[in-house]
């Protein structure tokens, strides 16, 4: 009886001991589910789910025909994950073997008491294969972009760089940054308990939008013969520097802006702010002779006097105004046509006189001097002009022969194409047009005409001028074999810093354009102090020739002129069989 | 008993099916994951091509790795160009379209364009 009693106390214990632990289970699980459900709900959700940002593609920048000059490339970087190695010197010492860095700072960075160290970024396939091959526990990687500029030095001045977060830095980078960066994605999604993703729980996602690709008007082959020619030409004179634009005078586009000294986009960081700069469109100086254009075409529009009028070139030296004006040899008297072929000062100055100042001005402004040109890059400065209401005395004596006044390479390339464009200013355009990958045209850039700045008769009687600069004139050495090629040389003082011109510090520079009488290329080629020699005609002529004779040869322009020793040679030798039909141009081998 | 039998088995059927769907979901994920990476892994290769052929044709490389191996490459100068003086139009393309004069199939190649030719440098 009494054990019958004890096995009911010790049942009735026990069942309330479990009965206390079950209410004690559901107080618990109730006070969860009630009042900790959303903090913990929140634990599992970080937990589980995980945002991936989703980086866009930066949109590639290409020249004229399709081909790339600056692109992205995904490429591996290397992270550690510190906690989880082990034998952290024998990790260090293959990592050294492998990535050839400094040993001691991958030891320091594996020794870093974090989950996420980076041991290097951005490398190349076959060091990110090596270390792969590894198999180390706590080594990982992850893809990021890194900007690649294939042709190097090419167009440099022009593409520009971007920074390491893929953020335009210079040049077409910078100013068309916003149209090629792109639009970062993201996508919301459930992770395993692995960390890897779970495509079927993916919750939302919104997808990244790719840079666009902005196509440029230059070509890469010209592009890389104005450079080569620019250089060789500023090494040969041992210039401090230099700068050389081809322009189609019909449709305004560039075709070639080059500078020099140049720099390799894939390592901008190793080069000088100074090597950097965009000349062409960020650089004043005086014209000098090769403005002569200006005033003469001002001259002819405004029919001041013919071509055939004839001035007192005073033998090189005439007093006017309270000072002496030179020639760089003496005149007797002179047709204004032979003044500019000769590039007398005193002779273009009379002729200037005789238009008077206010009307030069205004042919010089209707030229687009002393404002931007609107290409559309970054830096592009106005110029100097100054207003006739400015002008001191010796003014008039000064700008017609491009000095008081300062341009840009471009804004001279402009004016030299407006001539050859029977007088047509036309916009210079950089950017053909941006479309997205899928190469629909998000914007597009048309040709754009400014203003017609002198009649055609005029452009054409300027055109015939210049053309005796080159035949006949101190612009011999930029004649182009079996073209008629047209132009101007300049030779400038440099403006010293106490307002003084330099003796020594000159500018030289060449503006022209073939074939003269319809003209296909407008070539600018500017060299920034030269020495020994120094003349326009002797320094950049010759860069011009080789220029344009390279680019008509390119473009399969056949020759219009017949070379006379060629005449010479086709009566002395006799013809190939093969070429002996008269109908036939060909060329006789060696 | 028989009816609640059977209620049983269809919902434990039905209940494995779902579990099986889910699973097989959850693989195919990880299969598509994986593809996609491979797709990647693929194009980051194709842009790493794009740029080394974008970098082998740079003018200037063509240069440099003509200029190791000695070769020069000229525009014909002015006396190895013959005009004829009746005036006629050159025939197409441009100054070498003498369909006559076309050179051995193999030599072509040691061509760079139609309107420049190889030698070796004299200084060789």
């Amino acid at each position: 009886m009494v054990q019958t009693k004890l096995s009911k106390t010790r049942l009735f214990v026990v069942f309330s001991l479990f009965l206390l632990a079950l209410f004690c289970l559901l107080a618990r699980l109730a006070f969860l589910q009630i009042f900790n459900s959303s903090s913990l709900s929140l634990k599992q959700q970080n937990q589980s789910r995980a945002i991936i940002e989703m980086q866009p593609a930066r949109g590639r920048i290409l020249e004229r025909n399709g081909r790339e000059l600056a692109l992205d490339v995904r490429l591996d970087s290397l992270y550690a994950v510190s906690r989880e190695i082990k034998d952290k010197e024998k990790v260090a010492d293959k990592l050294y073997r492998i990535l050839g860095t400094n040993r001691a700072e991958i030891l320091e960075r594996l020794n870093r008491d974090k989950l996420f160290v980076w041991i290097a970024r951005k490398l190349s396939a076959a060091k990110s294969q090596a270390v792969q091959r590894l198999k180390e526990e706590g080594l990982g990687f992850v893809k990021e972009s890194l900007r690649m500029y294939p042709k190097g030095e090419t167009a440099c001045h022009l593409v520009g760089f971007t920074d390491v977060d893929n953020d335009g830095l210079e040049g077409v980078e910078l100013h068309y940054n916003s149209f090629l960066k792109g639009v970062p994605g993201w996508r919301l999604a459930q992770r395993d308990a692995k960390q890897r993703e779970l495509i079927s729980k993916e919750i939302e996602m919104v997808p990244p939008v790719d840079g666009y690709n902005v196509h440029l008007t230059i070509d890469e082959v010209i592009q890389s013969l104005t450079e080569k020619e620019l250089a060789e030409t500023c090494k040969k004179f041992n210039a401090a520097g230099g700068s050389a634009i081809v322009m189609n005078p019909k449709t305004g586009d560039i075709l070639a802006m080059a500078n020099y000294p140049l720099y390799d986009l894939n390592h901008s960081k190793n080069s000088t702010p100074e090597s950097r700069r965009n000349r062409a469109i960020t650089d004043l100086f005086e014209p000098g002779s090769v403005f002569k254009v200006i005033t003469l075409s001002a001259i002819l529009e405004n029919k001041t006097f013919s071509l055939d009028e004839k001035f007192n070139c005073e033998n090189g030296s005439w007093a006017v105004a309270g000072k002496v004006l030179h020639d760089h040899t003496g005149h007797g008297v002179m047709s204004f046509r032979e003044i500019i072929e000769k590039s007398s000062n005193i002779g273009t100055v009379k002729g200037a006189m005789r238009l008077g100042g206010n009307k030069l001005y205004k042919t010089i402004r209707a030229f687009g001097f002393g404002e931007r040109s609107g290409i559309g890059l970054a830096g592009e400065i106005n110029g100097l002009v100054p207003n006739p209401r400015t002008w001191s005395r010796s003014s008039i004596i000064n700008i017609p022969i491009g000095q008081g006044v300062a341009v840009t390479p471009l804004q001279l390339t402009a004016a030299a194409a407006a001539i050859a464009n029977d007088g047509i200013l036309m916009k210079p355009r950089i950017i053909t047009h941006i479309d997205d990958q899928e190469g629909r045209v998000i914007k597009s850039f048309q040709p754009e005409a400014v203003r017609q700045v002198i009649s055609k008769a005029t452009s054409l009687q300027v055109r015939s001028v210049l053309e005796g600069v080159v035949s006949h004139g101190t612009g011999k050495k930029a004649a182009v074999p079996g073209f008629k090629a047209a132009g101007k040389t300049g030779t400038a003082q440099k403006l010293l810093p106490n307002g003084a011109y330099s003796h020594d510090q000159f500018f030289a520079s060449f503006v022209g354009f073939v074939p003269y009488d319809e003209p296909k290329v407008v070539v600018v080629v500017s060299v920034d102090q030269p020495h020994p020699v120094y003349y326009g005609g002797d320094v950049a002529a010759p860069a011009f020739s080789r220029i344009a004779a390279g680019i008509l040869a390119y473009w399969r322009i056949s020759q219009n002129m017949v070379p006379p020793e060629v005449v010479k040679a086709a009566v002395k030798k006799p013809l190939d069989r093969s070429v002996e039909t008269k109908s036939q141009i060909g060329v006789v081998g060696q | 008993m028989a009816k609640f039998i059977s209620v049983m088995i269809c919902t434990t059927l039905a209940g494995l099916l779902c579990v099986y769907g889910e699973v097989e979901a959850v693989k195919i994920g990880y299969e598509i994951r994986k593809q996609q990476e491979t797709k990647m892994q693929a194009l980051d290769r194709a842009r790493a091509l794009k740029y080394n052929i974008a970098s082998l044709k740079a003018p200037k490389n063509l240069e440099r790795r003509l200029l190791a191996q000695r070769i020069v490459l000229e525009s014909p100068k002015s006396w190895q160009t013959l005009v004829l003086s009746n005036g006629t139009e050159a025939k197409k393309p441009g100054l070498l379209g003498v369909s006559s004069n076309r050179q051995p199939f193999f030599t072509r190649f040691f061509v760079g364009t139609a309107q420049a030719e190889a030698k070796e440098s004299p200084n060789r």
